[in-house]
């Protein structure tokens, strides 16, 4: 029956306007943010920028974070934490502005007036230009002077560091897991040839691509299903036909899974056709590179990826609908997902607890293998919050079928 | 087996008001009407009986089996509620074989049963029809058609012919009096026409108490010899009506025909004659206060 069941709810869609209108919508975001250029090639010798890494030197880690840190501080404005995920402003008071200086002082072996007067003169032979195209020229008299002292070892820094994040309170960006995302610099012509090597031999180059795939896609992901999961319960309310489906020996677990699983398989109904054209530009690249393509990368990220995200993002729209049968799921679907997208930590390119990871790069493997147990323990927690989600559907709609529960209260249907 | 279904002392309570008062019946096989006014507690009381209200005092059970055990009691009833509609955008056919999917039906089943059962509702010619480009006639139709797909030992159907014309009443009654044979129909109306036209046993409630569970024949019985006719004039109408519970009128230039209800003769010239199920109802409903009359 289950089985049945599915393929007539996905016939329902076929028909549905909202089906073809995500189609459109995920095919416009697509082509708009991901079709055009985007060719690896290998990088020639001598060029001017390779981009940028995040390096592993542990000097330059602690001399960046320092730096950043040192910033911050002078600059008075708020700190910035992830606590769950999402960002928020911290103000320290005088009295943790205070400890905050004191680990400085013990990073840099100098007393905060010292580093506070070198600060200012820094900043006073520093300027900053923006050409026509908002490129930046930056110009400093003299090097940045607040730099770790060599007999500090980096363990003692990390120590130190986690002081700083135990002040400024959890998801602090000065905590120990977060310290290399300081230490950006300027890739080398062999860092970059490596990155190439490993997107053609570890990532077999559709890897790289199915992982920015994944990135662009799953920020549509994160909100349509929305619209389904709440279109699907509110199809049955206006349509009257609740009663009569009710009253059906079909078990609530069966209609409402059916119905769960025809969405998850609408949403990803197109998205695998869609992956086939980056998949296209992946075998071009191979091809040229003389390298095999791992033809499933895509099936593989899809359902590590972005199946977790459908399958959250839909039990969520599900289960708020069923209990409310309003359009209060796509109220808090389209504030989740705000702040899944404009409030994530280290920008484009970390999982943290974010329902929608970010990857928004093509390459950079060692970098996305850093983050992978991350996104992998992400991915398993979306979806066991979906499965609760639709255990706890199951359970609303139950006592609706049961005329316990009507519209998310006690039923007071007084009808003759 | 059993064929009958039994209610002992159902109550059933939305916060502070009762809608059903320790209703006690049997209901045997064939049509059984249930009569009341809007609120009585007809819908109620149907909707126990199809599982989507539990009640919250009594026992009830479905040709042997107790109405707690859900899953048993929807594969063995069909259940026309009372503004069913579908999909709009679906067609007749394709809603049937939802609805049958719905119901556990095999693929072959359906294939089987639903052209047998839109034939039977002359909505044969009508499988591609979108159920939003459907009368309220073929709405019921396809209605009932739903009810009894999955071939229902127990047929609920809940105010079937509200909103339809004299012409598609009487083809939907007989339909439910086709259908009636060999199962329990129970039919619930505030139109005394569709039960007196239908049913052999009635049950009347009002304000959630039973007030006569029987077969028709007893209804009338009870108020033999109670029904009068008069032809009186406008002026005497006024205090007919206060005086007596008046059942019928006909208008006659300046007099009026009236036929109401009296314990005996109420004046000279007034005639007895037989009762109708309607003036039975109307003697049930305001002579016989609170008590319940079982026969």
């Amino acid at each position: 029956m289950l089985i049945s069941l599915i393929k007539k709810e996905c016939s329902m869609w076929m028909k549905s306007i909202i089906f073809y209108a995500y189609v459109i919508i995920l095919v416009v975001f697509y082509v708009s943010q991901m079709e055009s250029g985007m060719l690896i090639s290998r990088p020639e010798p001598g060029a001017a920028d390779y981009g940028y890494t995040y390096s592993d030197d542990e000097r330059i880690i602690m001399d960046s974070t320092l730096k950043d840190l040192v910033i911050d501080f002078v600059s008075e404005r708020p700190f910035a934490t992830y606590p769950v995920g999402f960002y928020k402003e911290i103000t320290l008071s005088e009295e943790e502005r205070d400890e905050v200086a004191a680990c400085i002082e013990r990073l840099c072996k100098m007393s905060r007036e010292e580093w506070e007067k070198a600060v200012d003169e820094y900043e006073e032979g520093y300027s900053v230009e923006y050409d026509d195209f908002g490129r930046q020229t930056v110009e400093e008299k003299i090097p940045w002077p607040v730099v770790t002292d060599p007999e500090i070892t980096y363990g003692e820094f990390e120590e130190i560091m986690e002081e700083v994040a135990g002040i400024i309170g959890r998801g602090s960006d000065y905590g120990k897991e977060r310290l290399k995302g300081h230490a950006e610099v300027k890739m080398t012509y062999e860092q970059a040839l490596s990155e190439y090597e490993d997107v053609l031999y570890k990532d077999k180059v559709s890897g790289a691509y199915a992982r920015i795939f994944c990135d662009y896609i799953g920020i549509i992901l994160g909100l349509l299903p929305v619209f389904f999961g709440t279109a699907r319960v509110l199809k049955d309310k206006r349509s009257r036909v609740k009663e009569v489906v009710y009253a059906k020996r079909a078990g609530s677990a069966t209609v409402v899974c059916s119905r769960y699983l025809a969405i998850v398989i609408m949403i990803l109904l197109p998205v695998l056709p869609l992956s086939l054209l980056p998949l296209s530009k992946a075998v071009y690249v191979a091809r040229a590179a003389g390298v095999g393509v791992d033809y499933l990368a895509f099936l593989k990220y899809a359902i590590g990826w972005l199946l977790p995200t459908v399958l959250f993002v839909t039990a969520f729209s599900y289960a708020v609908t069923e209990l409310t049968e309003g359009f209060l799921a796509v109220l808090v679907g389209a504030a989740v997902w705000f702040a899944a997208i404009f409030l994530t930590p280290f920008g484009l390119k970390h999982a943290g607890w974010n329902l929608i990871p970010r990857f928004n790069s093509l390459g950079e493997y060692g970098l996305f293998s850093d983050i992978l147990d991350q996104l992998i323990i992400n991915r398993i927690l979306y979806t066991v919050f979906a499965l609760l989600l639709l255990g706890i559907t199951l359970m609303i709609y139950e006592l609706k079928r049961k005329g316990v529960l009507k519209n998310g209260k006690v039923s007071e249907n007084l009808g003759s | 087996m059993e064929t009958e279904i039994r209610l002992e002392g159902v109550c059933k309570y939305y916060g502070r008001k009762q809608a059903l008062k320790d209703v006690t019946m049997t209901i045997p096989t064939g049509m059984f009407g249930l009569l009341g006014r809007n609120g009585a507690g007809k819908t109620t009381l149907m909707k126990i009986l199809a599982t989507l209200l539990k009640a919250d005092e009594g026992k009830v059970s479905v040709c042997g089996v107790d109405v707690k055990n859900s899953v048993k009691i929807r594969s063995m009833t069909g259940y026309l509620p009372q503004d069913f509609s579908m999909y709009g955008n679906m067609g007749v056919y394709e809603a049937m074989d939802y609805l049958g999917t719905l119901s556990g039906m095999s693929k072959k089943e359906r294939m089987e049963r639903i052209p047998v059962l839109l034939e039977k509702v002359n909505l044969s010619n009508n499988y591609r029809t979108k159920v939003k480009a459907m009368s309220g006639g073929m709405k019921r139709r396809l209605g009932i058609a739903q009810a009894i797909l999955n071939d229902p030992k127990v047929l609920i159907v809940d105010e079937p012919t509200a909103g339809l014309d004299p012409e598609e009443r009487v083809r939907f009654r007989n339909l439910l009096c086709e259908i009636a044979e060999e199962r329990i129909v129970i039919l619930s109306t505030h139109i005394v026409g569709d039960v007196e036209a239908t049913c052999e046993n009635i049950a009347i409630l009002d304000e959630g108490s039973l007030k006569f569970v029987g077969t028709v024949e007893e209804l009338l019985a009870m108020s033999a010899g109670k029904i009068y006719t008069a032809e009186v004039s406008r002026m005497e109408l006024e205090k007919l009506k206060k005086d007596y519970i008046v059942t019928g009128m006909l208008t006659k230039g300046s007099m009026v025909d009236v036929r109401f209800v009296s314990e005996e003769r109420p004046f000279e010239g007034a005639k007895n004659c037989d009762p109708n199920v309607e003036d039975a109802y109307l003697y049930v409903m305001n002579e016989k206060g609170g008590e319940t009359i079982c026969l």
